[in-house]
C-alpha cells in the first residue's frame, strides 16, 4: 500500500510517497507553489492508495485534488513526525519556512511538547532571506557563502522585511561590503529565531527543517551566533513524509 | 426596511455605512448560518445581529424622550447607575476591521484595533450607536483608552472615571468616589434624581440579565455543550446592545431549551474543550471562535470582558438601607470582581481562569490577545506559567480585526488541538 503525503507550502510544494509494506520512502519530489503548478498538481504527482495534506494550502486542492477523504493535518504535528522518522534523537525542531518560522519541542516518544510560531510577517523567515539576496543580486547560495566570509556583520535592525529593504539599501549606499551586508542579514534572521526560541534552553543541537535546510554552510553561520544546528539530507521533506507517517499508524 | 430617514438624522455618512453593512452579511453567513446549530432560542440573536443598526438604534432614538442614551467601552461602566438615571447603557462599536483605517487617520497604527476601530467608528460616521449616544463614559483602564478620551472629546460629550492601579484600600475608596461622583453627574446633567429605589431598580434589572447569563454558562459545563461556543459568544456580545428586560427574558429562554437538549442528549462528543481568554471580543469580531471551532474544538468558557467577567457576580442588595449602601454595594462588585490585566498584581485572575477550567473541564487555553493590547499581552505569561504548573495547555494568539493572518492562526489552532 504507498501513501503519498503532500505538503503544500507557501513557497514550495513537496511529496513524498511512502510505502506501507517495506515501511520505506519510493519517491520524493518539490515544485514552486505557483498558481500554475497548484492547477497541475494531479498530473505530477504519482498514483497512491492514500494520501495525507498538509502546509498552508492542505484546505484549498479540492478543487484540483480529486481525491476521496484525504487526511488533513497541521505542519506542526506533521513536521514533528518527519522529523522523528530521519533523527529520532532529535527533540528541538527548527522549521524556516517560506513564510513562517516554527520551534518545535518533542519528548522522547516523539509527542509534541510545545510549539511556537513566529507573528504573521516574513521577516526572519526564509523568505526574507530570499528577498535580500534579490536585493543584493546574488543568488541564495552565493548569498550564503558571502556570509560565510565575512569578518564584520553589518547591523540591520528592522523588525520587517520591507523596513529591512530600506535599510539594506543604505548600507549598499554607504559602501559596506556585501559579504558583511549578507552576515547581517543572517544575523538578524538568527537573533530573531532565539527571541522566538525564547527562555526555551536548548542544550543540543535543534534539527534545521525547511528550505533553509538544503543550503551548504548555513550550519557555520548558525555555529557563528551561538545557535547549534545540524541538517538532514530530509529535512526539507518532514512535513511531507509526517503528512504520509500519520496514515500509517 | 429603509432606515435611510433615521441615518440621515443621525448624520450618518450613508454611503460609507452601505459598505459597511455589506460586508457583515458575509462574515456573518460564514461564522453563524453555515454550521449545524439546532437551537430555536438563537434565532432571536441571530436576527438582532441582522438588523443590528435598524430596530435597536430606532428603539435608543425612541428611548431619548425618556432618558439619555450613554455609551461605554468598558464592563467597568456600572449599567444599574445609568438605569437608575432612566438611561439605557450600549456598548459601542468597536469591533471591525472597517474602521480600523479610519482610526489610523487619527492615531497611532501602533495601538489596538479596539481603541482604533472605536474612534475610526465615531469619525467615520457609520456607527449608528455612537450617533445616537448623549454621553459617552470612558474609564481609565490603559494607556491607550486613557489618551484616546481626549481625541473622542473633540467628537462627543464625555465623562470619564479614573481607575486604581491595584485593588488596595485607597484605589477601593478611590473607586468608590468614583462611581460616586458618577451617579452625581448622571443627576445633573440629565436632570434626574437617583434615589434608593431607582437604584434597586437598576440593580436588580442587571443582576436579573446577570443571573440568566450564568445560567446559560451553566449549561455549557455539559459535555457536549448544547450550544457552540460562537454562539454563546454572541448571545454575551449582544448583551451589551439590547434592550435589558427583553435581552433576560430570551437569554432565558434560551438557557432552558439549552438544559433540555442536555438532559435529552446522551452521546458523548469527543471534542477537546477549550477556555478562551484575553482581551475582549467585540461584534463582530468572532475571528477566534471561528477558527477554533472549524478546527475540531468546541469553545467551552470565555474569561474576558464579554465572557465571564461580565456576569460573573452580583451586586448584594441585602442589609442596604441607603442610596449611600446601594452604591457601596456596587462599587465593590465591580473592582472586587472584575479581573482586568489593567491592575497590577492580578492574581485574580489566575485564580478566576483555574477555578473555570476545572467547572467547565476544560481541555486546553486559548490566550487571545488583540495586537498592541500590551497588559494582555504581558500578562500572557504568568497565565502560561500558572497553566503549566496546573498542566493545562496553553497557547498564546496575537491577532487584530483583518483577516490576513486567518491561515497562520489556523495552523496554529489546528496544531494545537491536535497535540491536545
Amino acid at each position: 500500500m504507498s501513501i503519498l503525503g503532500l505538503d503544500i507550502g507557501s513557497r514550495s510544494i513537496k511529496w513524498v510517497l511512502y510505502d506501507k509494506g517495506s515501511n520505506s520512502i519510493l519517491e520524493k519530489g518539490i515544485l514552486d507553489s505557483t498558481p500554475a503548478n497548484l492547477e497541475r498538481i494531479e498530473g505530477i504527482i504519482p498514483p497512491f492508495d492514500q494520501i495525507g495534506l498538509t502546509g498552508y494550502g492542505r484546505h484549498n486542492l479540492n478543487n484540483v485534488l480529486k481525491v476521496k477523504s484525504p487526511k488533513i493535518v497541521s505542519e506542526i504535528t506533521c513536521h514533528a513526525k518527519g522529523a522523528r522518522y530521519i533523527e529520532p534523537e532529535s527533540y528541538y525542531l527548527l522549521d524556516i519556512g517560506g513564510q513562517d518560522t516554527k520551534f518545535i519541542m518533542v519528548d522522547k516518544s516523539g509527542k509534541i511538547i510545545d510549539f511556537k510560531l513566529n507573528d504573521r510577517c516574513s521577516a526572519g523567515t526564509g523568505r526574507y532571506i530570499e528577498n535580500m539576496a534579490k536585493i543584493l543580486d546574488v543568488k541564495i547560495q552565493d548569498f550564503i557563502d558571502m556570509a560565510v566570509r565575512s569578518e564584520k556583520p553589518s547591523n540591520i535592525n528592522s523588525m520587517c522585511t520591507v523596513f529591512a529593504e530600506s535599510e539594506i539599501i543604505s548600507l549598499i549606499h554607504s559602501r559596506e561590503q556585501i559579504e558583511d551586508i549578507a552576515a547581517g542579514v543572517i544575523k538578524s534572521l538568527i537573533f530573531r529565531t532565539k527571541a522566538l526560541i525564547g527562555t526555551n534552553k536548548t542544550d543540543e543541537s535543534i534539527l534545521l527543517l525547511g528550505g533553509l535546510s538544503e543550503l551548504q554552510n548555513i550550519e557555520i553561520l548558525f555555529e557563528r551566533f551561538d545557535l547549534k544546528i545540524k541538517k538532514k539530507s530530509l529535512s526539507r521533506y518532514t512535513g511531507a513524509l509526517g503528512a504520509a507517517l500519520i496514515l500509517v499508524d | 426596511m429603509d432606515n435611510t430617514e433615521m441615518y440621515q438624522s443621525l448624520d450618518i455618512d450613508l454611503k460609507a455605512h452601505d459598505t459597511l453593512m455589506g460586508a457583515l452579511p458575509v462574515l456573518f453567513q460564514e461564522c453563524f448560518l453555515n454550521k449545524e446549530q439546532d437551537l430555536k432560542g438563537l434565532s432571536y440573536f441571530y436576527s438582532v445581529v441582522a438588523d443590528i443598526h435598524g430596530a435597536r438604534v430606532k428603539e435608543l432614538i425612541e428611548h431619548k424622550n425618556k432618558g439619555p442614551v450613554i455609551g461605554s467601552f468598558c464592563i467597568y461602566v456600572p449599567e444599574e447607575i445609568v438605569l437608575a438615571a432612566c438611561g439605557q447603557l450600549v456598548g459601542l462599536c468597536a469591533g471591525a476591521d472597517f474602521w480600523v483605517p479610519y482610526g489610523e487617520q487619527i492615531v497611532p497604527k501602533n495601538l489596538c484595533p479596539l481603541i482604533k476601530a472605536g474612534i475610526g467608528a465615531k469619525y467615520s460616521r457609520t456607527c449608528p450607536y455612537f450617533q445616537v449616544v448623549d454621553l459617552l463614559i470612558g474609564e481609565n483602564t490603559c494607556d491607550g483608552k486613557k489618551k484616546a478620551w481626549e481625541i473622542f472629546s473633540d467628537m462627543v460629550d464625555m465623562y470619564i472615571m479614573d481607575m486604581p492601579n491595584k485593588k488596595s484600600d485607597a484605589g477601593l475608596k478611590l473607586w468608590q468616589e468614583e462611581v460616586w461622583n458618577l451617579c452625581s453627574f448622571l443627576e445633573k446633567k440629565f436632570s434626574k434624581s437617583i434615589n434608593f429605589d431607582s437604584l434597586l431598580n437598576g440593580i436588580q434589572k442587571v443582576n436579573a440579565k446577570r443571573n440568566a447569563l450564568k445560567r446559560l454558562y451553566n449549561t455549557r459545563k455539559l459535555s457536549p455543550s448544547p450550544i457552540s461556543g460562537i454562539d454563546a459568544l454572541l448571545v454575551t456580545q449582544i448583551g451589551f446592545y439590547d434592550d435589558i428586560e427583553r435581552y433576560t427574558k430570551m437569554v432565558e429562554a434560551l438557557a432552558q431549551e439549552c438544559e433540555e437538549k442536555a438532559s435529552s442528549n446522551s452521546q458523548n462528543k469527543n471534542k477537546k474543550r477549550i477556555l478562551v481568554t484575553g482581551s475582549p471580543m467585540v461584534v463582530p469580531n468572532w475571528k477566534i471562535h471561528h477558527v477554533i471551532e472549524t478546527s475540531g474544538a468546541d469553545v467551552v468558557v470565555e474569561e474576558n470582558c464579554t465572557g465571564t467577567r461580565y456576569f460573573k457576580d452580583n451586586v448584594s442588595i441585602e442589609n442596604a438601607s441607603s442610596k449611600g449602601d446601594l452604591l457601596k454595594n456596587i462599587s465593590d462588585r465591580y473592582i472586587n470582581n472584575i479581573n482586568c490585566a489593567c491592575f497590577s498584581p492580578n492574581k485574580g485572575r489566575e485564580e478566576d481562569i483555574l477555578s473555570l477550567c476545572k467547572d467547565y473541564r476544560v481541555d486546553g487555553i486559548v490566550y487571545a490577545s488583540l495586537s498592541f493590547c500590551t497588559t494582555y499581552m504581558i500578562e500572557a505569561e504568568k497565565i502560561r506559567k500558572t497553566a503549566k504548573e496546573n498542566n493545562i495547555p496553553m497557547i498564546t494568539v496575537e491577532s487584530d480585526y483583518s483577516f490576513g493572518d486567518l491561515g497562520q492562526l489556523r495552523t496554529r489552532i489546528e496544531a494545537f488541538v491536535e497535540n491536545l
